[in-house]
């Protein structure tokens, strides 16, 4: 979809049930190779920023996203998992394809982290990009 | 000719620990942070510590997005972590392996001792009874 067709306009907060995708590099703090999983870390920000970047599936969506990084996993989330943890979930397109900025993850313990990626509805492997957990059934 | 001295059994951990320090601004393809040097030292010291107890598996190790140092162990039941932001600042956890939910985390200021009161009842003690 078109970013001018899009519901959400640029500083639009987001609401529950809106699909968003973070990136997940094949690194021992992000992702265990043993257990085929993503860990908390890919959802802290880096000292340089109040937020995490994450994309907005309408604009972005999963398959463009494993063909323009090919080295990388995917996380899939629903906002309400973000949103029911009191996070701020902004549409801030002006910062790169269909970015969404997330905010109040700074200094997040690592229990809030995990329960974040435990309600992710679809992970992707980094390189292989084979689905390795699924709880959302596409079309 | 052989070498003179054997590899100290966890010189790949120091050398993948020394690798952090090559990462850049961005490594991450997002915004991830260049490791933090206090960081990095106070994981060397943990890793330099790690024959006190013995033979044990060897923590992966890692870069979180902020520069902190990341060392983590996989028992067949749990996932602890010990992760560093400074030479004694940082935290620790203990997770459960299959459902990660934390049973234990803190701050690494408020503990005397990681190797002694993480690692080894976490990690060495249950190698020891029952290896993996």
């Amino acid at each position: 979809m078109a970013d001018g067709a899009l519901p959400f306009k640029d500083g639009e907060p987001l609401p529950a049930g809106t699909i968003l995708y973070r990136t997940v590099p094949d690194e021992p703090s992000r992702w265990v190779r043993e257990d085929r999983r993503p860990t908390g870390y890919s959802f802290r920000p880096s000292t340089t920023q109040e937020h995490i970047s994450m994309a907005l599936g309408l604009a972005y969506p999963a398959e463009e996203i494993l063909r323009d990084f090919p080295a990388l996993g995917l996380v899939e989330l629903d906002a309400a998992t973000l949103l029911s943890r009191g996070l701020r979930v902004i549409y801030s397109p002006t910062l790169g394809r269909g970015h969404v900025s997330v905010y109040g993850l700074r200094g997040a313990r690592k229990s809030l982290v995990n329960e974040i990626v435990s309600e992710a509805l679809r992970v992707w492997e980094p390189t292989t990009h084979k689905i390795v957990k699924s709880l959302r059934v596409v079309d | 000719m052989a070498p003179v001295v054997r590899d100290h059994p966890y010189v790949g951990l120091m050398k993948t620990l020394v690798a952090l320090s090559e990462r850049t601004k961005g490594w991450d393809a997002y915004d991830g942070d260049p490791v933090m040097t206090e960081a990095l030292l106070g994981a060397l010291q943990l890793a330099a510590s790690l024959p006190r107890l013995g033979e044990i598996p060897l923590p992966a190790a890692g870069l979180a997005p902020d520069g902190a140092v990341v060392l983590r162990w996989l028992t067949p039941d749990q996932e602890i972590e010990l992760v560093y932001r400074g030479q004694r600042a940082g935290e620790y956890s203990v997770a459960d392996r299959a459902t990660q939910g934390v049973i234990l985390e803190g701050s690494l200021r408020d503990i005397v001792d990681p190797l002694k009161e993480i690692v080894d009842p976490y990690v060495a003690q249950p190698f020891r009874a029952q290896p993996w």
